[in-house]
């Protein structure tokens, strides 16, 4: 279940990005993906005529970031499923109490972060379907910027438990009783 | 006494006739432990549940998704089990350990139960039967740790069990008496016997609130007490001195450790609060079946006020303990299998507010009473005689 979750997340890296960097290529590094996702109304707005302006394939490159943004509900359910799962084998190892409960609410910050995920996208989504009328243009920001700070503060207790785990690898073998230590 | 004695095929009829009345003597009782099978087990439950066999494993079978769940835990532990042997790790030095038991043993993703706790050491390596709900009746049934135990001859045994067999699909219900006028306790010798061997000074007990508890167990939840200790004498008796051969018994050396909870609260209350990291305590209140283990039971039979539905819960769990203690005392008794049988007593560490929903305490609770079971494994000093108290080691 584990291998498998990583598989499929670098998998799915592999091909959202490579529909991320094609309307970098296309649109240039200011408005790529990434950059409506954290912008204002007004960056929002030239970044959604700017992709509405350059021609791809038969449609525009406002086809190319729907497809990316389609495909990144699938990359939030392996992303949430790979949290939960990474936490709670973390947190089997963990006999620190508090950073045991830093672990389990990873879980619960996972799923809200996913949610936040799912509302950026869906406000994409309306914003590149009304993209002929400035005016409907509501930001994504907020969302996307909640759910960055989130996914980080789960990554950085990660990078603790891993870093309390090495230290109580050898700390454990000098607190061991005598007749069961080396 | 753990040495087998005989006794008549209609003696022992008549035997479990008064264990079911409640009213056999302390002598009988022993008589009885030292000669039951699972087929004189097996016709106490019936008549305890008054159901057909059938019908009571069908009430204590596990399916569903929290099954799913306990499997893929205990898959997921076993695997490491596994690696560590391919390591190496039997070396006479560490701890292989088998252990089977209910929701304390394997609480699905969310909570830290105890066996996690334990796992994080270095020195043991945990085989997990363990499965939330899952009932000491199944246990003995099923057998997996029989199978097991041949398999993985481990130094010890965990077990916790008995707690769903009393508050699962409701049973709580049937083994007390709303009127409030119960004597089964002033009947019952034995269980007297056992407050008055209690440790009271290192396990305090609240004498009101014991006997406002007592007025309402009925003369059932005595002969299921009673019929925990037969199965639990049946079960560590089988493990410590079953399978002889040439003179030496098949598991020699093997230890067992037992538990027996704290006291838990009826309750419905579901815990909205503020405290983000507690964000796991009202989503298990709402969908993981708290307030149906024991407050809809009781309120069922019209014991409404909470003190006394908290009273009830008290004196079930400081007398299922002192059984249990109990247990640990009466294999003393052989030479043989002397130090072999402990207790890890749970009661009073958890307060009002160390429970995640009525049956389950917080995870730091939970890592607590598994620390105990550490302490106990690697054969630290115990609190007294073969019993370690989580409040005297966690005060």
């Amino acid at each position: 279940m584990r291998a498998l979750l990583w598989i499929a997340f670098i998998l799915a890296v592999v091909f959202i990005g490579r529909i991320s960097s094609r309307i970098t290529c296309l649109a240039g590094s200011d408005n790529s993906i990434i950059k409506i996702e954290l912008a204002g109304k007004d960056d929002g707005i030239k970044i959604i005529k700017t992709w509405s302006d350059i021609k791809y394939k038969c449609g525009t490159v406002l086809d190319l970031a729907r497809k990316d943004t389609c495909w990144d509900f699938l990359f939030i359910v392996i992303y949430i499923g790979l949290i939960i799962i990474e936490s709670t084998s973390f947190r089997q190892f963990e006999p620190y109490y508090s950073l045991n409960e830093l672990l389990r609410m990873n879980l619960f910050l996972a799923v809200i972060a996913g949610l936040l995920d799912i509302t950026e996208n869906f406000i994409i989504l309306y914003n590149v379907e009304h993209y002929s009328t400035p005016d409907c243009y509501f930001p994504s920001r907020w969302f996307a910027g909640a759910k960055f700070i989130l996914v980080i503060w789960c990554i950085l207790i990660w990078l603790i438990a891993i870093v309390h785990r090495i230290i109580l690898h050898y700390q454990k073998q000098a607190s061991l009783p005598p007749h069961i230590a080396d | 006494m753990v040495n087998k004695t005989e006794i008549s095929p209609e003696r022992k009829v008549g035997l479990i006739n008064r264990l079911l009345a409640n009213n056999i003597s302390i002598p009988n009782l022993r008589d009885l432990r030292q000669t039951v099978n699972a087929a004189d087990l097996s016709v106490i439950i019936t008549r305890i549940y008054d159901l057909n066999e059938t019908e009571i494993f069908k009430v204590a079978l596990l399916d569903g998704f929290l099954k799913k769940l306990d499997d893929l835990k205990n898959a997921r532990r076993n695997a490491r089990f596994t690696k560590k042997m391919e390591g190496g790790f039997r070396n006479g030095k560490n701890m292989v350990i088998l252990a089977e038991g209910d929701s304390w043993f394997n609480y699905p993703v969310i909570l830290t139960d105890v066996i996690d706790r334990i796992c994080m050491e270095k020195n043991m390596a945990v085989y997990s039967l363990a499965s939330g709900g899952d009932w000491l009746l199944n246990m003995l049934n099923a057998r997996n740790y029989v199978e097991q135990l041949s398999v993985i001859r481990p130094d010890v045994f965990l077990i916790s069990a008995g707690g769903n067999d009393l508050v699962g699909s409701r049973r709580l219900a049937a083994i007390v008496d709303p009127t409030g006028a119960s004597i089964a306790y002033q009947n019952n010798l034995w269980a007297q016997k056992l407050i008055t061997k209690a440790e009271k000074n290192i396990v305090p007990l609240d004498p009101e609130k014991f006997r406002d508890g007592l007025k309402y167990l009925s003369r059932d939840f005595f002969a299921l007490l009673m019929f925990f200790h037969l199965q639990y004498y049946f079960l560590i008796r089988g493990i410590l001195t079953g399978g002889v051969k040439d003179g030496e018994p098949k598991f020699p050396g093997i230890r067992i450790i037992t538990q027996g909870y704290d006291f838990a609260i009826p309750s419905y209350d579901k815990r909205w609060g503020i405290k983000p990291w507690l964000w796991y305590v009202p989503l298990i209140r709402s969908f993981a079946g708290h307030g149906t283990w024991l407050k809809t039971p009781l309120q069922i039979r019209g014991i409404n006020k909470p003190e006394t539905q908290e009273n009830v819960v008290y004196a079930m769990i400081y007398l299922f303990n002192e059984m249990m203690i109990e247990m640990g005392t009466i294999f003393e008794e052989d030479d043989k299998i002397k130090g072999r049988v402990f207790h890890i007593d749970s009661r009073d560490s958890l307060g009002k507010d160390g429970w995640t929903d009525e049956l389950h305490p917080k995870p730091n609770h939970f890592m607590n009473t598994g620390h105990c079971f550490v302490k106990c494994i690697n054969g630290e000093a115990v609190t007294y005689g073969n019993v370690y108290v989580v409040k005297s080691i966690f005060p």
